[in-house]
């Protein structure tokens, strides 16, 4: 019988090698970490003006000047460090798109792919369970994106300090805000994507409507959510908990959602 | 001849919302034996394979698979794909991946050990003559290398039964004439063979019972008695033109007539076929040969089908 652990390493194991073989996805496992990388320190270098402190503030900014100011004022910085402190945690949201595209892209390849190439009927004649096939569906979509986020954010951070340092002579470690964002807000976003991928998946036939309807369905709901909170979650540490709780519920809830749907019958008969 | 039951099926039904796929179908199968499922497409052949092997519950009826019951518990269905070996009828294989990958990772879903799968793997591609292309991706493949692909991964985990989709679909002579030849091979191998087909000649070489559906059980029994009875029928045909009209002696009836032949069904061809000859050339006809109508497999198969 195969365990679990098994079907999880072998399922992992080929989808690595088919992705990697997917040209198609190339593009986008290299440009989004390479944006990703590179933004917290192209923020920096571009926000002479911002942290001077001199320029005319827009309207649209208020909310973050106000937020520097806040945070200048709570922890007793330096106002120059608040504004960098908080540029650098804006700058997180671009790690929560990161999964987003990475997943709906690369699991609309993933899962039509598989029924493109009519593998499921003999992946479904072997001893694995359902809930086996699920969850390494779910985390061969994800982990991918999400080891990609992390990577992108690390790399992103360390040039943010260089950034800063070289261009204004202080130094910055984006903080905790801009850690939990990317380690637990980004993979519950994937794993979102991912769940919302497989039960679009199931009923169209090839990757790119997969792709935009997944997208058609999450890009606005979370550029809607982020418009109305992002400001709040960059300053307030119990919203951002609170979120990562929320995101954590509506996760388990897709799960079950995509679970009940999600079984041998279904996917032989009804995913072609 | 190992005659271990590996099926054993009893009314099974299989329902597609409205929609009747699998009409109260009993059989069983021993292992060392093939049995043929013939019927039109959307007869059920499929459905029947994928419920016996484990794939899909039936709404009702009960059958036991390799001594496992069907569809009651999960770890029951899991240990009946694990003793199934399943070629289904689209080979299905991830293209960007290499045979031996492909193998690889389905030996893995299998079960089997890490240390025994590279071993499994070429032994079975060195069993289907694929080793030189083993490293080729299965993209390149033809489809009679897909097809034997197919076969070498239904038998990397040892299965004890194997269900073969149509697996001569689409293949060239000498690729059939090999897979029949593995066929009866595995046959002697002991494994219980179910093959689903729409060549009813493969299934008269092959198979050690016929069954023949349509949704339900039209026939199951032996080839040979699926097989009508010879000399029933009887051809005559004419050296020169003949009108054909004259009266038929009791027993025999025309059943087709052109100018140069004509093909009548008689009750007793020992008694019937020397009658029907002198009728015919006091008539004035002029025979060239006479000859029983061998009614073949097929005839037999559309007879059970229209009825």
């Amino acid at each position: 019988m195969t365990s679990t652990y098994s079907a999880l390493r072998w399922m992992l194991w080929r989808e690595f090698l088919d992705q990697r073989q997917n040209r198609m996805l190339w593009p986008i496992y290299i440009l989004m970490p390479l944006i990703g990388a590179a933004l917290p320190a192209l923020i920096a270098l571009g926000s002479a003006a911002i942290l001077s402190g001199d320029a005319p503030v827009k309207p649209e900014m208020q909310s973050m000047v106000n937020a520097v100011r806040m945070l200048a004022a709570a922890s007793g910085i330096d106002l120059e460090v608040a504004a960098a402190t908080v540029l650098l945690r804006a700058s997180a949201g671009y790690f929560l798109l990161m999964p987003l595209t990475i997943v709906s892209i690369a699991g609309a390849y993933a899962i039509v792919g598989e029924k493109q190439q009519r593998t499921l009927e003999p992946v479904l004649a072997t001893p694995l369970a359902t809930s086996d096939f699920l969850l390494a569906k779910l985390m061969a979509v994800a982990v991918p994106a999400v080891l990609m986020t992390w990577i992108a954010a690390v790399l992103g951070a360390v040039a943010s300090v260089a950034a800063f340092y070289w261009s204004h002579d202080i130094v910055v470690w984006p903080d905790q805000f801009y850690w939990i964002a990317v380690l637990v807000l980004g993979p519950e976003i994937g794993a979102m994507t991912a769940l919302v991928c497989l039960r679009v998946s199931a009923r169209v036939q090839d990757p790119q409507a997969a792709n935009q309807i997944t997208a058609i369905i999450l890009v606005p709901l979370l550029l809607i959510v982020f418009s109305l909170v992002g400001p709040a979650l960059i300053t307030q540490m119990k919203l951002l908990l609170v979120a990562c709780l929320v995101g954590l519920a509506i996760t388990w809830a897709l799960f079950l959602w995509v679970r009940r749907g999600f079984n041998r019958e279904e996917i032989l008969c009804r995913w072609r | 001849m190992n005659q271990t039951l590996l099926i054993s099926a009893t009314a099974l039904t299989r329902r597609f919302d409205d929609r009747l796929a699998v009409d109260n179908l009993s059989l069983t199968l021993a292992a060392g034996q093939v049995l043929a499922l013939l019927g039109p497409n959307g007869a059920g052949k499929t459905t029947t394979m994928r419920m016996l092997a484990g794939l899909l519950a039936p709404t009702s009826g009960t059958a036991t698979v390799c001594g496992f019951a069907l569809g009651r518990r999960d770890q029951d269905n899991d240990a009946i794909r694990a003793r199934c070996g399943v070629v289904p009828e689209s080979p299905g294989f991830y293209e960007r991946l290499t045979a031996r990958q492909n193998l690889r990772f389905f030996a893995g879903l299998q079960g089997l050990a890490t240390a025994e799968i590279d071993q499994r793997v070429a032994a079975e591609l060195e069993r289907f003559s694929l080793s030189a292309r083993s490293d080729d991706r299965v993209a390149t493949y033809s489809k009679g290398m897909k097809q034997r692909l197919s076969l070498a991964r239904a038998l990397l985990h040892h299965p004890q039964l194997l269900f073969l989709d149509e697996p001569t679909a689409g293949l060239d002579p000498k690729a059939t004439a090999d897979l029949h030849a593995l066929i009866r091979h595995l046959r002697a191998e002991g494994k219980g063979i179910v093959l689903s087909t729409h060549t009813l000649e493969e299934a008269e070489a092959l198979a050690d019972e016929v069954l023949v559906m349509d949704t339900r059980t039209l026939f199951i029994g032996r080839a040979e008695d699926l097989q009508p009875r010879q000399g029933h029928e009887i051809r005559v045909t004419f050296a020169a033109n003949w009108p054909g009209t004259t009266t038929w002696p009791s027993g025999c009836t025309l059943l087709e007539l052109d100018s140069v032949s004509a093909r009548f069904a008689i009750t007793d061809p020992l008694l019937d076929t020397p009658r029907l000859i002198a009728t015919l050339v006091a008539a004035g006809a002029s025979l060239l040969s006479v000859e029983p109508v061998r009614r073949g497999l097929r005839d037999r198969y559309l007879e059970l089908l229209s009825a």
